[in-house]
């Protein structure tokens, strides 16, 4: 049996561990509440690209872009994937991981060739030696990004998508259900589905027709479709972003709560081997009392 | 001098919502200045320096890509990002560090 001693290091060491987890929780709620502010405000911002696509030219249509164009067969495909920097956040980015070797295992055979770029640490050092890698985006902050990183990789993947023969690029992230529950999400980002992009808050306004345009409309246009990529792919780093601190947040209240169990546990066995010294030291006294 | 409102709205939110009298954006065809009572407008924005006079004082900026649009007297610039800058020169070199290559 251990010693009270040895009881008494553990514990000590137990409560430092609580202190330590109880911290990371409420740090990762507070990141959480501003990684959701951003979100709202991305969704602001993607209201007014819409509202003004809507002004400028009404309906968006395939034709109008090359963003928005299919290739009519897919055989090479980009997937971006989205983890965290850093772990200690529970399944976050096991999920994500899982997901996309069952992604890879189910297209295995069928001849159509996929490469990954990554976002985050944690999946680029999983798969670095795994799959092709096509891109990691080193510099990248998973736990706080800025509209700009989100600008950057817009640009480094419309090139993949026009340039380098790529048919099709989605992104595999997490989708934020809430702290608790963070889903893998595989969704399309190239070619821009058109039919995602609704906003039932649009102003039915007639566009104005002795408006100066530079260049003319139909250019601006293929300036502002690119703004919907680049809010598709802020929106996804955001998300990953919540998720990230949520899966923490959550995964750092169960250690505490574990810990703190093992802290009851340990002082009631302490307790137990403090009273079974007493014990064994009276029954000393006594019967050496006894025997004189 | 006159002035107008002015909204900067970026995937971060907004960075600018206020009265201003004068707003510099590096368009598709140059620099582009915009003081209160232009005529309609919309042109695209590229990456590059910009400023925003307002009766506080000038702010270098360093705007994203995107557009800007005169309506009436309001003024919006939807764009990919906005980062502070000191000065014009400080705002060219950020634009070079924005505008390399992956």
């Amino acid at each position: 049996m251990p010693s009270i001693k040895e009881y008494n290091r553990k514990i000590s060491s137990l409560k430092n561990t609580t202190k330590i987890t109880r911290t990371m929780k409420m740090v990762s709620a507070s990141k959480l509440r501003r990684a959701q502010e951003s979100q709202r405000k991305a969704k602001d911002f993607a209201h007014e690209v819409n509202q003004l696509i809507h002004r400028i030219g009404g309906q968006v249509d395939s034709d109008m872009h090359p963003l928005l164009q299919a290739s009519e067969t897919v055989q090479k495909v980009l997937v971006v994937v989205f983890t965290s920097d850093k772990g200690l956040c529970g399944g976050f980015n096991n999920n994500i991981i899982r997901h996309a070797e069952n992604l890879i295992e189910e297209h295995k055979d069928d001849g159509v060739e996929y490469q990954f770029a990554f976002i985050g640490r944690r999946g680029y050092s999983h798969f670095q030696k795994r799959v092709k890698v096509w891109k990691f985006y080193e510099d990248i902050p998973s736990a706080s990004p800025h509209s700009k990183d989100a600008s950057r990789v817009t640009r480094s993947l419309e090139k993949a998508f026009l340039e380098e023969g790529f048919d099709r690029v989605m992104m595999l992230c997490n989708e934020f259900v809430s702290p608790l529950s963070q889903i893998p999400h595989l969704h399309s980002l190239l070619p821009l589905d058109t039919s995602d992009l609704p906003d039932e808050m649009l102003e039915t306004a007639a566009p104005d027709a002795d408006i100066l345009a530079e260049p003319e409309m139909g250019k601006l246009l293929s300036f502002l479709i690119p703004r919907l990529v680049t809010f598709k792919v802020f929106y996804a780093l955001l998300e990953n972003t919540a998720g990230e601190h949520g899966a923490r947040m959550t995964a750092m209240d169960n250690a505490t709560t574990n810990a703190s169990n093992l802290i009851e546990e340990n002082t009631l066995l302490r307790n137990r081997a403090r009273q079974a010294a007493i014990t064994t030291e009276l029954i000393e006294i006594i019967s050496g009392a006894e025997a004189l | 001098m006159s002035s107008f409102p002015l909204r900067v709205f970026t995937p971060e939110g907004p960075v600018v919502d206020s009265e201003v009298e004068s707003l510099v954006v590096t368009a598709f065809t140059g620099s582009l200045g915009v003081l209160a009572g232009h005529a309609p407008m919309i042109s695209a924005v590229v990456v590059g320096p910009g400023k925003v006079v307002s009766s506080t004082g000038t702010q270098w900026y360093v705007f994203g890509e995107g557009t800007l649009e005169v309506r009436g007297p309001d003024v919006v610039l939807l764009i990919d990002f906005a980062e502070k800058a000191e000065n014009y020169e400080a705002a060219k070199a950020q634009t070079a560090q924005a505008l390399l290559p992956e």
